[in-house]
């Protein structure tokens, strides 16, 4: 079996509620909690989950754009929380991200060639006309006109200014890409072009992404497996076919059934009652049983663990 | 290369300044007048500008006093060129170019009939008269005038930049250190100013660089709060963020990315500063706690003539008509700054 490139054991991250003159702290925010997973190289694990499950804030741990409070994140087997600044600094190269926003992952001072050249900057050591080559060779990537490199973010479309958030990602020729949410700012015809072209560039390349999303049709297109995130933690992940025929989780039972579907006539789907419980206070026991329709008293006392009903298939509800 | 590329927004907004005319042409009549003040020994002096003499020239505008032997007169001290020029006028012995206005701002003009201060007079080149120890106003206004500019300038400079660097690290570091630095600057705004320099006067004499370092020492903190809050907004925006991703250094994200963002208060507030520093400088001067006398000032130009209003009112009328007028040209730049510079106006996020 190979090694996954990217491994996360029991990453948590509280945010502490603060006010008052001396900023005491008034509460936690649970937005990640103990999350594991595994992406192996070549692979799209598909993360999905409303608005406040911890998704992004997943992604930006890993980074350590945010520092967790517990757990560990494994890069290429190697630990990466814990490392110090420069030397995660340098671990960067590996691992890039591509935004949710286009326009304002890009700085709308800079020309589209000097933000492309910034990693090359801060990373490489590459010449100036290495670098010069190789922005050129990465907007051809990504499908945009070399000469594209005088003008400003703010002379493209969407779907271009998207392109060249992929092309500065690619720069650093990582092995990992975490896509925070890279196609819900666009339109949908935009989105399908961009979603290809992570597909194309992932045969390409041997990429390997951790895609974050909440439109569970996108999830479905580029995923190999898929994760399903509740307040903060992971309640269901498996193979992106399985969890699409057979979804064992209450909670992926009803984002499944929330989703208009042509093919079926069927539309009966009663949306989840209530609404995300507050990750300040979350509910004791199991964080899905305010809302969950098969909730039974021991769901209120005890939060079950993920339990392996398939091979490679996790759920964490004892009645799946 | 980041800087001397014009950002289209930029241009936009230099643009939206060009078409306010009233801030355009104030802005080019005190560009004029800062340039020209800073030759304005060439304008304004009791040295000529040229001298010919025995087949020789001489420019005495700048560098070491020339004495009166070198052309060939009885006394060793620095050579009256305005006496010079009337004697060659007569025998022809060489030529003398004087400036524009031939009085120095702390030449004492005794050679009138009347004591001073002495109404404007055309002939003897005294066109706004001359004060109570017989000093040229028009001289003294002008040098007056270079002072203000380049202290306000330099009070702006020292200010800004120590706003902009604490500031910049409360915003982006946040966390307890601009907890402190939050409650430094709260209890450091509250330090009289006034006091603070009627103190140090009593203390020892004040010269211009104590009393812009008492000046900057209470005025330091007024950027910090529009620096934290603009590093603050622009820190959490994904570009910061995509930055840091790529393992880019503190020092990096805040001067490459940050700050070139946060650029359009600092300048937004450069005439309001400057009509600030020259007010505080004009009314220490005029209390009597500003520069050293006989260093040429508004201030005092303005007290003289408060004193002097019953016999003579020009002293007064210049200073004030001159202080109106500048700090209402710096005021027009102001508005037209803030009008174009609006980021409502000129902006590039949706």
């Amino acid at each position: 079996m190979t090694r996954p490139i990217l491994e996360v054991k029991g990453l948590s991250k509280a945010f502490a509620v603060k006010s008052g003159l001396f900023k005491r702290t008034q509460g936690w925010v649970h937005a990640v909690s103990e999350v594991d997973l595994q992406i192996f190289p070549g692979e799209t694990l598909g993360l999905v989950g409303e608005s406040g499950s911890g998704k992004s804030t997943l992604a930006r741990l890993i980074l350590r754009l945010i520092e967790p409070t517990a757990g560990q994140v494994f890069f290429q087997g190697q630990e990466l929380t814990g490392l110090g600044h420069k030397e995660m600094s340098q671990k960067r190269s590996g691992i890039q991200m591509v935004f949710q926003d286009p326009l304002d992952s890009l700085n709308s001072r800079w020309t589209i060639g000097q933000i492309l050249q910034e990693p090359l900057a801060i990373q490489g050591t590459l010449s100036h006309p290495e670098r010069e080559a190789r922005v050129s060779e990465l907007l051809s990537q990504v499908g945009l006109e070399p000469a594209m490199k005088q003008r400003f973010p703010h002379e493209f479309s969407g779907g271009q200014r998207q392109r060249v958030g992929i092309a500065r990602a690619l720069a650093l020729r990582p092995q990992l890409i975490l896509a925070d949410e890279p196609v819900s700012a666009l339109d949908v015809s935009v989105q399908a072009q961009i979603l290809n072209l992570l597909k194309d560039l992932q045969e390409e390349l041997g990429l390997s992404f951790l895609f974050i999303a909440h439109d569970i049709h996108v999830i479905r297109y580029v995923s190999h497996k898929v994760a399903v995130m509740y307040l903060g933690r992971i309640v269901e992940s498996g193979p992106a076919e399985v969890l699409a025929k057979n979804p064992l989780h209450p909670y992926t039972q009803a984002l499944w059934a929330s989703v208009p579907n042509l093919g079926s006539p069927k539309t009966s789907s009663s949306p989840l009652p209530g609404e995300v419980p507050s990750l300040i206070h979350p509910p004791g026991g199991c964080p899905f049983h305010p809302r969950c329709p098969k909730a039974t008293a021991p769901c209120l006392e005890h939060r079950p663990g993920l339990k392996e009903m398939a091979p490679g298939h996790f759920v964490a509800c004892p009645y799946s | 290369m980041f800087l001397f590329h014009l950002h289209p927004s930029t241009k936009a907004r230099l643009y939206r300044f060009s078409r306010i005319k009233r801030g355009l042409w104030s802005f080019w009549i005190l560009v004029a007048l800062m340039v020209a003040s800073l030759g304005l020994e060439l304008w304004v002096s009791h040295r000529a500008l040229l001298v010919r003499y025995e087949g020789k020239l001489y420019f005495p505008s700048y560098g070491s006093i020339l004495p009166g032997t070198t052309f060939g007169l009885d006394y060793g001290y620095e050579t009256n060129y305005r006496n010079l020029k009337a004697t060659w006028a007569e025998n022809g012995e060489g030529f003398v170019l004087l400036p524009l206005v031939p009085y120095g701002p702390y030449e004492n003009d005794l050679g009138l009939e009347n004591n001073p201060p002495n109404p404007p007079n055309f002939e003897m080149g005294h066109y706004l008269g001359t004060d109570n120890s017989g000093r040229d106003i028009l001289a003294r206004l002008l040098y007056g005038f270079r002072v203000a500019i380049l202290f306000s300038f330099a009070l702006y400079l020292t200010t800004s930049g120590l706003g902009i660097l604490v500031g910049s690290l409360m915003g982006y570091f946040g966390g307890l250190f601009d907890l402190l630095m939050q409650r430094l600057v709260e209890v450091w705004t509250s330090i009289p100013t006034l006091y603070l320099i009627l103190i140090m006067a009593a203390l020892m004499t004040p010269n211009f660089w104590l009393l812009l370092g008492i000046l900057v020492f209470v005025g330091w903190t007024d950027m910090t709060w529009l620096m934290r809050a603009e590093i603050y907004r622009e820190k959490s925006r994904q570009y910061a963020e995509a930055a840091r991703s790529m393992g880019a250094s503190h020092l990096r994200i805040v001067v490459l990315h940050l700050l070139p963002n946060a650029t359009v208060p600092i300048i937004a507030r450069l005439p309001f500063q400057m009509v600030a520093g020259i007010g505080a400088l004009t009314s220490l001067d005029y209390l009597g706690y500003g520069l050293p006398i006989p260093t040429p000032s508004w201030g005092e130009l303005l007290r003289q003539g408060q004193e002097a209003f019953d016999y003579a009112p020009w002293i007064l009328l210049s200073p004030s008509v001159a202080t109106v007028l500048v700090l209402l040209l710096f005021t027009f730049i102001g508005e037209a700054v803030r009008e174009s510079f609006d980021p409502k106006r000129v902006t590039l996020y949706e």
